[in-house]
Parts: structure tokens; sequence; C-alpha cells
């Protein structure tokens, strides 16, 4: 089959070192350390591509952890995919040694539970820190005649545009239908960036997004934010009424969490060394102010705080799958 | 002018020397490219003066494009996706024994193409807004139609397999997560095909392992022409994009208008631009060697960075995967992207670092193309085992997943399955970049404009007519077509 043996022979060759070098690169360092309390290398897995918001929180976080976790080298991992899914399934596969974290999107990663896409349980993970709750903002296009939530409801139907629909954005605009009675025609985008452009253009009516996300084009009329999906107001836009004074406060959730979980089964002790290097880091005035910067607000929570997070969403979700048959028509 | 001096001035050359040739080297290895080399560097610039951050960032983003094609053309493995098209003319060219001619209508027109599209952008500032605004869902769905219909003109040979080719390309879209819902289809319980067949290990498989085991059952040399390469061969490349100067004017055109559109990709442009030279083009030897199969999808590369430059900055949204992160990047350094930065110095910086990384890489390529070439001449005893374990390296580091390595595997048997057969490789790779682009926007379309959103657009409707003229084409009696000799 070859005309060389010396061909086949380096070829062979060249074979077993690529796979040995590959194999190299992926093993798990960790496995050949002793396991001391969390020296060596600590891998945040980021179900996200590199360059986002979600992948920035977490390198803007990595220098406050090493300075609290010292002895530690945080390696940032991305691992997208499944829209989150791949990252938290990689931390689900790794010991509970406190040597692998990953950083959540809820309520995302929630719905796919929910919707049983997974087979982890969220209630299971070793809850670390929230580090980001973030208010969905509802825009229109600038330049269509919608100037309040009020406007909105007069439509017969509402085009609204989303990420996906089995997503954050799909079903916090269904919470919002759900609990408004508003028609709305769910319109899923591959992106973000797709969705806001189609909502300039006007093919969309209405979009839901944070604030830090839509700032430059309010700034720029291109969209036109009408109500906060909050209990209070944004010091950015006083006259933005919340979902609140509308009548809804049922709806003040509606947003986005980040937050830091481990491998089910971390011991305590070791939980408590990362809950105090991660309430030191996202709680460094520093980091609060480069998050501030990026459009991201730190609001921080324990982990004890995030369980009941987990327990309230899976619980408003447990209808999930029906509703999206619904909204998937 | 002062940003002049930025890049004049110690350590900016540095920056973008350095810059440079980090990009070439990740767009010459197979699976690696733009997004990656941007996600290694751009950590490496926290701390660092803006400035030089953007040099090192943008000059490593201009150059991945001329190297890509560097290994498309000398090894019919295209460094990355978006030089597929360039393997088409430019290596059978090689194998005539013209590789410095080859790299050198590749490399300049790459280089002019960028500069061309650097200066649409600055042309287009005023209007951005409604350039960008003018394409919605109808659009994207017809120039993704009017690339998949572009299938009939890239197949070689038997036109059946090519479409066979299509369809397969099609099916494989089809694996993964349904793009409306979200809920997975087709991915046998793997989570690994929960987001789809990736195409960076498609590209790998089917290019880089096929042809590594390929030249191994063949056992010879590359080019079993024994030439030297000198500069006057790549001048001579060169001089061709003068000879065909409309034709690298309106590629690059296509270049930018792709760029522009958000979503779509430089994938799509190139073949859009090899596709309109093979349409336009009168005495084509396309897919045999002919320069201008060359010039035509390297006109459009680069340009596309200008215009996908346009989205990024007028809306801040990005144009491509790569402005994503280079979004990220300039966040990070505590710009905000969007419209404040096109009135900014920001902009012209870009632009600047852009064009002269685009003539830097062009000037590596043009004064080491005498030892570029050397590797056609390799036995192929060494050069075959070296392209199989870049690509196999090259599919790890896509995402460090071994389930990538294990679908360049199985894509390389499926390659190499198709060049013996005479089915086209490169209508696989259309059909799958571009599936995902009619499903999604057809639907969209549908959902938000009826059916009617279509015919009532006028770009739409002109973009139906040029598909619908293209595809009919061929049945002409009264348009005669070449038929081309090499398998792709």
């Amino acid at each position: 089959m070859f005309k060389m043996n010396t061909g086949k022979y380096i070829f062979i060759l060249m074979l077993i070192i690529t796979l040995g070098f590959v194999a190299g690169c992926g093993a798990n360092t960790k496995k050949a350390e002793k396991e001391k309390s969390l020296s060596g290398n600590i891998e945040l897995f980021v179900g996200f591509p590199a360059g986002g918001s979600f992948d920035l929180l977490a390198r803007l976080l990595t220098p406050y952890l090493q300075q609290n976790l010292p002895e530690t080298n945080i390696i940032v991992k991305n691992i997208p995919g499944g829209d989150g899914v791949l990252g938290v399934n990689e931390l689900y596969k790794a010991k509970p040694d406190g040597h692998s974290l990953a950083l959540f999107s809820l309520p995302g990663n929630t719905l796919k539970q929910a919707t049983g896409e997974t087979t982890w349980d969220l209630r299971e993970c070793t809850w670390i820190a929230q580090v980001v709750k973030t208010p969905y903002l509802g825009v229109v296009s600038g330049k269509s005649g919608i100037n309040s939530f009020d406007d909105l409801k007069k439509l017969d139907r509402i085009r609204v545009g989303t990420i996906g629909i089995n997503s954050t954005t799909g079903i916090n605009s269904i919470l919002v239908a759900e609990k408004t009675g508003l028609n709305f025609k769910l319109i899923a985008h591959q992106g973000g960036g797709d969705a806001m452009l189609a909502c300039i253009r006007g093919d969309v009516d209405f979009i839901e997004y944070p604030y830090a996300t839509c700032q430059q084009n309010i700034e720029q009329g291109n969209l036109k934010p009408i109500v906060i999906f909050s209990d209070k107001r944004m010091e950015e836009l006083p006259n933005v009424p919340t979902i609140v004074e509308c009548g809804y406060p049922d709806l003040a959730n509606v947003g986005i969490i980040y937050a830091i979980g481990g491998t089910p089964g971390i011991s305590k002790e070791t939980a408590d060394i990362l809950s105090e290097a991660f309430q030191k880091s996202i709680n460094n005035p520093e980091y609060i102010k480069k998050m501030k910067d990026v459009g991201m607000d730190v609001i921080y929570k324990d982990g004890e705080g995030m369980k009941e997070v987990i327990e309230q969403q899976l619980n408003d979700f447990k209808d999930a799958k029906t509703i999206i048959d619904k909204y998937s028509k | 002018m002062e940003y002049v001096n930025t890049l004049i001035h110690w350590p900016g050359p540095f920056f973008l020397i350095g810059g440079t040739i980090i990009g070439f080297i990740f767009g010459i290895l197979p699976g690696l490219g733009g997004l990656q080399v941007l996600a290694l560097l751009t950590p490496l610039t926290f701390g660092m003066d803006p400035q030089y951050a953007f040099i090192l960032l943008i000059g490593a983003m201009g150059a991945v494009p001329a190297g890509g094609s560097v290994s498309a053309i000398l090894i019919n493995t295209p460094g990355t996706s978006q030089n597929v098209a360039a393997a088409l003319d430019g290596y059978p060219l090689t194998q005539q024994g013209k590789a410095g001619y080859a790299l050198g209508a590749s490399v300049w027109s790459s280089c002019l193409g960028g500069i061309f599209g650097a200066a649409i952008l600055m042309m287009l500032i005023p209007v951005t807004r409604k350039v960008v605004l003018a394409f919605s869902y109808p659009e994207f769905f017809m120039l993704a139609l009017l690339g998949i219909c572009s299938i009939s003109a890239l197949s070689t040979g038997n036109r059946w397999k090519g479409l066979i080719s299509g369809f397969l390309g099609l099916f494989l879209t089809i694996i993964g997560s349904d793009p409306i819902v979200g809920i997975p289809r087709l991915d046998f319980g793997i989570d690994y095909l929960s987001d789809g067949i990736k195409l960076i290990p498609v590209v790998i498989g089917v290019y880089a392992i096929t042809e590594a085991v390929d030249l191994l059952l063949k056992g010879e040399a590359i080019s079993a022409i024994k030439i030297e390469t000198s500069i006057k061969d790549i001048f001579s490349g060169a001089f061709e994009i003068l000879r065909n100067w409309f034709l690298f004017i309106r590629c690059s055109i296509i270049g930018v208008i792709i760029g522009i559109i958000p979503g779509i990709g430089g994938v799509v442009a190139n073949f859009l631009a090899y596709s309109h030279a093979v349409q336009t083009e009168k005495n084509g030897k396309f897919g045999c060697g002919d320069v201008r199969g060359v010039i035509a999808p390297e006109s459009a590369i680069n340009a596309k960075d200008g215009g996908a430059l346009v989205p990024t900055l007028t809306f801040g949204i990005p144009g491509s995967a790569e402005m994503a992160i280079l979004l990220g990047a300039l966040t990070i350094h505590g710009l905000e992207p969007g419209p404040k930065l096109l009135n900014s110095s920001i902009l012209y910086n870009i632009v600047w670092t852009l064009v002269i990384s685009n003539i830097l890489v062009a000037l590596l390529i043009t004064f080491s193309s005498k030892y570029l070439c050397l590797i056609t001449q390799i036995q192929v005893r060494f050069v075959a085992p070296i392209i199989f374990t870049l690509g196999i390296l090259g599919a790890y580091a896509t995402d460090g997943l071994w389930e990538d390595v294990i679908a360049a595997f199985i894509f390389g048997i499926v390659g190499l399955a198709m060049k013996r057969l005479g089915y086209s490789r490169v209508c696989l790779i259309i059909a799958l970049v571009l599936g995902a682009i009619i499903e999604q926007n057809l639907y969209l379309t549908l959902s938000s404009m009826g059916i009617a959103g279509f015919f009532e657009r006028p770009i739409s409707l002109g973009l139906f007519i040029v598909t619908v003229l293209i595809t009919i084409s061929p049945l002409l009696p009264k348009i005669k077509r070449k038929r081309k000799c090499h398998v792709c």
C-alpha cells in the first residue's frame, strides 16, 4: 500500500507522537498532584466562547482570585456549546476536590435541567457565590411609535426578539407573556447582536436585554427603553418605569444571573475556603468598578443564597417544557 | 499623525511586526485562525497601553488570511476555512510548478483587497447605518441561497456529484440543536453534537488529513516539476491583478458587502467571489490552475475585514466571530465599541494598522517564498506526516476537545472517499456553512414578515433574480460553459 516503508514508519511514529502529545495536553494535571487544600491549578469552566461578557467576567475576576488564593493557579477554560451546557457537563465529570469550578448562566442552565435536556441536577452543585445579577431592560425600536409599556400592550401581536426559545432570553420573554397576558410571538435569533439589530430595523417589536448591551444604541436613539424589570429605577435611566410600577410585581426578577459553582460533593472545608476567596474577590472595589465599566452589576450572594435561587427557579420552571412547546409554534 | 508616530517609534513596530508574524503563523497552521490568535493574545494585552494592545491584536488578525492561503496553495490544506476557495486553482498551479506565481497573485490580492476594504470603510462612515440596516432576514436568506446555487458553478466534472456533495453538507447542518427552539435533533444523545457539526474539524478532515493520506498513497512530491521560485515569480503573479483589475475590484466589493452583513462570514465571501469569477470571466479554466480563481477569493477575504468593522463600530454588534473577540478586547481596554468610535481617532488607528499589517505579511511572504515553496519539493514521506500531525493538533486546538480530533479523522475518511470518487469537497463545505443560515433566515422571514418579505424588498428581490439566472444558466444553450478539469 505504501510505496516506501520509511514513509509508513514515519507516518506511524508521527501519529503516535501526536496522540501522545494531545493526550498529555488534555490530561488533568491535578490528578498527578496530591490532594492539597487549594494549591495547584484551579480550572474555571466558562460555557461560552472567549470574548463575550460571560468570558469577560471570568477573566476580570481571575487576578483578584489569585490574590485571595495565592497558592493556586486559576485557569479559565472556555468550553462553548449547548448554550452553556457543555461547560457544566465538564464540571460534573470532575473530581469534587475544589479544583474545578464553573461559571453558570441562570436561568438558562436551570431551564435546560427543567426541560430534561441535562443529566445533572443543579441542586447537587456546590454553590460558591453569585457574581452578577442584572435586570433586563425592555426596549423597542427608536423609530417605532411605542413610547411606553402601555403602548406596547395595545398591539394585537407583539414580535419579541430572543436568542433561541429554550434559553435565558426565551424563558424570560415567556414569563413576561404569561404574567401579562400579552400576545407574544417569539422570534428566535442566533445571537444577541442579531436580535438587537432586528429591533433597530423594526423587524421585531420588543426585546429584553441588559442595559449594558443596549446602552450605546439607546444613547444614539436606535433603541428606546420602555420598562426595567426590577423593583427600582435605574440611575442611568431615571425616566424609565419599573415593571412593578406598570402593575406586574411578579416580574421584578426577570434578568440574568451569573454564579460560580463547584462539583457536587466538595468538602465543607474546601467549599468554605473557596467561598471566602470569592467573597473577597467579588466585593473588591476595584473589581466592582471594572465590571461597572463594562456594564455588569456585581451583586454578591453566598452559596446558601444561590441554593434558594436555584430552588425557586426550578419551581418556576416545572411546567417549562409544556409552555415552551406552546411558544414554539 | 500621532498614531503614525506610535507605529513608527518603538515599541510600536515591535508589536506590529510581532502581531503580524504571529497572525501569519496561526493562519498557516490548519485549524488555527483569527479566533484562536485573538483569544490567545487578548489576555496578554491586559495591562498594556491600549494603543499597543490594538496594534498587536489587529496586526495579528490582519495577517491570518494570507497565512491560510499559503498552506491552501502549497499543500491543498486551507489554513482557515475562509481559504478553501484559494486551493481550487492555487494548488493546481503549484502542481504545475507555478507555486511562486500562485502565491504572488494570492498574497498581493489579499493585501490590496484589505486596503480596498479599509478605503471602503472610510467612505461608508457617513452612511454606515443605512447600509447595515438595509439588510435583513430576506437578504441574508437570498445571499445564502445564492451561495448554495453557486455549487452548480463550482462542481467539477459530473455536476450531479457536486449537488450530491451539497446535499450531504445540507444534511449535516440538521445535526445539532434546532436553531429556533434549541431542542437537540439527530444528536444521538452525544453532548458534542448538541451544537451541530463544527466547520473546522470538517475542513481539517476533508483537506489536511485527506491530502496527507492521499499524498502517501501516491508517493510523489506535491510538485513533480522542480523549479526555483524567485521574487520575479511572485511579482509575475501579482501583475495578474493589474491585468484583471476589474475582477479584483468586483470581488473586493463582494468581500466588503459580505463583511458588512453580520453573521455571514468570510467563508461565504470566499465562495461567492470565486463563483462570481467562474460565472463572469471568459475562457476560464477554473479548477485547472486559472490565476483568476486565486485573485477572486483572495481579494474578497481581506476586504471582508474592512466591511466587518462597519456593524461592529456602528452598532457595537460584531460583524464576524473575530470582531466579537476584538469587541471584548476593546471593552477591556476601556473603549466602548459603537457609534462613538466612528468619530474617534481609534477608528483611524484600527484602519491604519490593518493596512500596514496586510502590507507587512505580503512582504513577508514575498521575500520568504523561495523557502516556503520548497515544501512542494520535499519527499512525501516527510511532508505528509507533518501535514497530518498539524491537522490533528489544529483540530484539538480549536476547543481543546478530543471529539474534534475524532470528527477530523472521520471526515478525513469521508474526504478521501470523496476525492477518489470524484465528489466535490468544496461543495460539501459550502452547504455546511450556508445550510444553517438558510434555515434560520427562512424561519425568521416567515415569522416576522411572511413570504411576501422575500419579494417586497428590492435587495432581496434582486438577489432572487440573480440566483434564478445563475441556476438556469447552465441550461441555456447560448451560454457556453467551460467544463473544469480538476476535481476539487
